[in-house]
């Protein structure tokens, strides 16, 4: 009820300048990408990170997110939530994977605003969805839709909502089931093995030098 | 006669309620079962019918109003969660009357748990039973939470077993009257009655204070017009060792110091304020309509003893502590320090840094991103050395604070005042600047050289220029700095800061508002403010209020002609126990009809609604009084109608608001005037 007048003013001659925000909160799936033979189970995280980068730091209170996927080759299965909203006894849970190709995931603490920000860091894991694979081919894991709260109006008690500034999606490709190989093909199999590893030394390389064209 | 009489009797009563006081209301917002709290049911309901549109305006999954219930209501709604965690409540047993452990075993049984439990005598409990138990039976509880018990110990014996004092003041102004309230308590805390005698003594340290000594008189204690400094008075219950002491202060009576007077007045009506109020509202609650006039007659008197137009931006406010004995009677008595001497240390850098940020805003250079880093910094070196004036090794003694009274009088009475005009100054810049105000139209300077240097009075000012001004910062003028120095400086500043007129006046409000909030029903909220009338533009800055709840709100600008109204209204109802005849009688209702009609007037004035109401952010160039991300403004193009009282041009106002929205009756608000283009 009080007029916190001054400080707003203060506050105002503080900020004439503006401030150069570097704000990179970013809502993403994890990992980006992943192979999963058909019929085996398989999981992803949803990670949000970057919630120190403002200056004050931002905090997660409240999400109601989407994800949509292919529901001709993945069956959601379940979830397991975070506990850095307050987890079972301090947040309300409540997710809903029964249309297929949708996965909605609800969450909404009971903890304060103080509590939160002591309790998350800058990065953390919302929710571990549960999938498995059922048939070949590519699905694109997707966030479609994505609300969420951030500090609430000291005055008013309705919370911010909290920008993201990006969204990093996931996808996985299903193998199809195969045989279990014959002792013969073993070394077929070693030779390719050390073929990958050359390939993934190669983008390594080239990664870093993209970095550092970058910087 | 009676048909118009009830009425208007009740819209005064009203009118006194929202003069005096503003309420906080319940949320029904949220509380979609209905079950009055506020819970984890009720957050599942919101969660489960996310998406959907709301049924209506006063849908209560729907608590921002935007018509679709989301995340942010479900959030909202946590925030307004009765109980911690938002856990279910559970009623209470009710386990009067019962036995300890009938009581314990029902209280277990419930799934809460035993709490304090504390004895009492009583003439009606049998000893070892229940007389009373918080929470009280059906009370709303957390599963597992604790139920205290109070349990008989027998009847009780009328032996005086504790004394308690109340003062009419704790400061006083010399050459005034303290009248001493005594309690003598039995055994259970219960007051005996008749009530034995009670003697009082006054003690003192003759260094520590100055003039001749307070006088008792039965339960009075007098004091002279050269008393100074702080007494002790102990009273002892006649025949007994009982006794009991409380400390009052002396300070500058009103004649000498009209600030000091002012302070004794506004304590003494805050006291019968808050202590009316409750009966007011206690009597509305039990339709005990008979107890109102009386409580009402207080309320007038008290309200009356304060000097509104005193307690206008006109008034020098000139801090008075008391007497502050001289260095040399404390030393030896109370040694310095290491404490002390960091006290000093800290407290002069904190005066150099006020100074050092005033240069800033008044000199700035051409480069503005340097001097908003070189202000941040200035701002970062000042909470640094907030955070360590708060350090137990830097609280000082009382060598320490009196060795530096005069230090911290100066940072009071001068370096925040001229911190504040020159954020005045600067913010006005901006304005001008952003085409808000016009840079020929006046100056808030002119009311600060006013107020500091005695130059002409508002009326002059406001007669010869169309002020551009900024009132939102006069009652927090000791506001963002002089909080943290409040905070910092402690128990010291706790006597100063009863000499701070606009910081009391504040306190005030806050008073009627922790008062009213007990008061069921009334959706109201409002904040106190100063402001000028008939000037074009004029705004009302609200926080913590919804667009649709501001747009649909009654708003009332209650200033003195309200209160006088009202202590007409009140004189002439305490007339009539006068009445001797029939003449009498016809003059009584004919003045009541006269004061009835002064107080619709002023009830009519008072309802003000704005031009229009938009909803706005701090980026936006609005929100400036409270610097909120987003907020409401009330416009008003043509200015205010007056409803002050007297011939001063900036009058207190409390502004009240009147919404049908729960969640909207907590708010604050802030009032610019700008002169028109």
């Amino acid at each position: 009820m009080k007029a916190k007048i001054p400080s707003g003013i203060f506050l105002a001659l503080l900020s004439l300048a503006g401030a150069d925000t570097g704000w990179a909160i970013t809502l993403g799936l994890s990992p980006a990408s992943q192979t999963i033979t058909a019929g085996n189970p398989f999981d992803v995280d949803v990670v949000i990170s970057g919630l120190h980068a403002p200056d004050p730091d931002e905090i997660l209170s409240g999400y109601d997110i989407n994800i949509s996927y292919d529901a001709s080759m993945l069956t959601a299965t379940g979830v397991d939530f975070g506990s850095f909203l307050g987890g079972l006894s301090d947040s309300l849970q409540d997710p809903d994977f029964t249309t297929a190709g949708l996965f909605n995931i609800f969450e909404v603490s009971f903890l304060s605003d103080l509590d939160l920000d002591t309790l998350q860091g800058d990065s953390f894991t919302l929710a571990t969805l549960h999938f498995t694979a059922k048939t070949a081919g590519t699905s694109a894991l997707t966030i479609t839709n994505a609300d969420l709260t951030g500090f609430s109006d000291l005055s008013t008690t309705f919370p911010n909502p909290l920008t993201v500034d990006q969204y990093a999606n996931s996808g996985v490709t299903v193998e199809p089931r195969t045989a279990v190989p014959e002792p013969a093909s073993w070394a077929l199999m070693g030779a390719g093995f050390i073929a990958g590893l050359a390939h993934k030394r190669r983008q390594r390389a080239a990664r870093g030098q993209h970095f550092k064209n970058i910087g | 006669m009676n048909n118009k009489t009830i009425p208007k009797f009740l819209l005064l009563l009203l009118l006194i309620i929202t003069t005096f006081f503003a309420a906080e209301s319940f949320a029904a917002v949220c509380d979609v079962d209905g079950d009055l709290d506020v819970d984890k049911n009720d957050i599942s309901v919101i969660s489960a019918a996310r998406g959907q549109t709301a049924s209506g305006p006063s849908d209560p999954r729907d608590a921002d109003h935007n018509g679709t219930i989301n995340v942010y209501d479900a959030r909202a709604c946590t925030n307004q969660c009765t109980l911690a965690s938002c856990a279910v409540a559970l009623p209470a047993p009710n386990v009067v009357g019962q036995t300890l452990a009938a009581a314990q075993s029902a209280i277990t049984g419930a799934g809460l748990s035993v709490g304090n439990v504390d004895q009492s005598p009583s003439d009606t409990v049998p000893s070892g039973s229940v007389i009373s138990q918080n929470p009280a039976a059906g009370a709303s509880v957390a599963l597992g939470s604790a139920v205290n018990l109070v349990v008989s110990t027998g009847p009780r014996t009328a032996v005086p077993d504790s004394l308690s004092l109340t003062p009419s003041q704790f400061v006083i102004g010399a050459g005034h009257t303290i009248i001493v309230t005594a309690q003598v308590l039995d055994n259970g805390g219960n007051p005996i009655s008749p009530a034995p005698n009670v003697n009082y003594q006054v003690q003192y340290d003759p260094d520590l204070t100055q003039g001749t000594a307070p006088v008792v008189t039965g339960n009075q204690i007098g004091t002279s017009p050269d008393t100074r400094g702080s007494f002790t008075v102990q009273g002892t219950v006649e025949g007994t060792t009982v006794t009991s002491q409380f400390t009052f202060t002396v300070i500058q009576n009103a004649t000498q110091s009209r600030n000091s007077g002012l302070l004794v007045t506004l304590a003494a009506a805050q006291t019968k304020l808050v202590q009316n109020l409750d009966v007011i509202a206690k009597a509305m609650e039990n339709g005990d309509t008979a107890a109102i006039p009386g409580a009402m007659g207080e309320l007038s008197a008290a309200a009356g003893s304060l000097n509104v137009n005193a307690l206008s931006l006109a008034t020098v406010y000139e801090p008075d502590a008391g007497f502050v004995p001289p260095i040399s009677k404390i030393v030896g008595r109370y040694p310095s320090t290491a404490a002390d001497t960091n006290f000093a240390s800290l407290t002069a850098q904190v005066r150099t840094k006020l100074q050092q940020i005033k240069q800033l805003l008044n000199q700035p250079s051409d480069n503005e991103a340097a001097d908003t880093a070189t202000l941040t910094q200035y701002a970062t070196d000042l909470q640094a050395l907030f955070d360590q004036l708060q350090l137990d090794a830097n609280r000082p003694g009382v060598y320490g604070l009196i060795n530096k009274a005069a230090d911290i009088n100066n940072l009071l009475i001068k370096d925040v005042p001229q911190v504040m005009l020159a954020v005045i100054n600067r913010v006005n810049v901006q304005l001008q600047q952003a085409g808000l105000a016009s840079l020929q139209q006046g100056h808030p300077q002119t009311m600060y050289a006013f107020a500091g240097q005695g130059g002409q009075s508002p009326m002059q000012m406001y007669a010869s220029t169309r002020p551009v001004f900024l009132l939102t910062g006069l009652l927090g003028y000791g506001g963002h700095i002089g909080e943290l120095i409040q905070k910092i400086y402690g128990d010291f500043l706790d006597q100063v800061q009863k000499m701070y007129i606009l910081l009391a006046a504040q306190g005030l409000l806050n008073q009627f508002l922790t008062q009213t909030a007990q008061v069921a029903g009334l959706q109201t909220g409002g904040s106190f403010s100063f402001h000028a009338y008939h000037m074009f533009d004029s705004i009302i800055e609200m926080t913590g209020l919804s667009l649709a709840a501001a747009q649909t709100a009654d708003v009332f600008l209650i200033g003195g002609a309200a209160v006088d109204a009202v202590d007409g209204l009140i004189d002439q109802l305490k007339s009539i126990g006068s009445i001797r005849s029939i003449g009498d009688l016809y003059d009584f209702y004919n003045g009541m009809l006269d004061a009835l009609d002064d107080a619709q007037e002023a009830y009519d004035t008072a309802h003000q609604q704005p031009s229009s109401v938009l909803l706005t952010g701090f980026d936006d160039f609005g929100c400036i009084a409270s610097g909120a991300s987003r907020c409401v403004e009330l416009h008003y193009d043509n200015g205010f109608e007056y409803v002050g009282s007297g011939p001063v041009n900036l009058q207190p106002v409390i502004i009240l608001v009147r919404t049908n929205d729960p969640l909207g009756a907590q708010f604050g608000s802030a009032i610019f005037n700008f002169a028109g283009q």
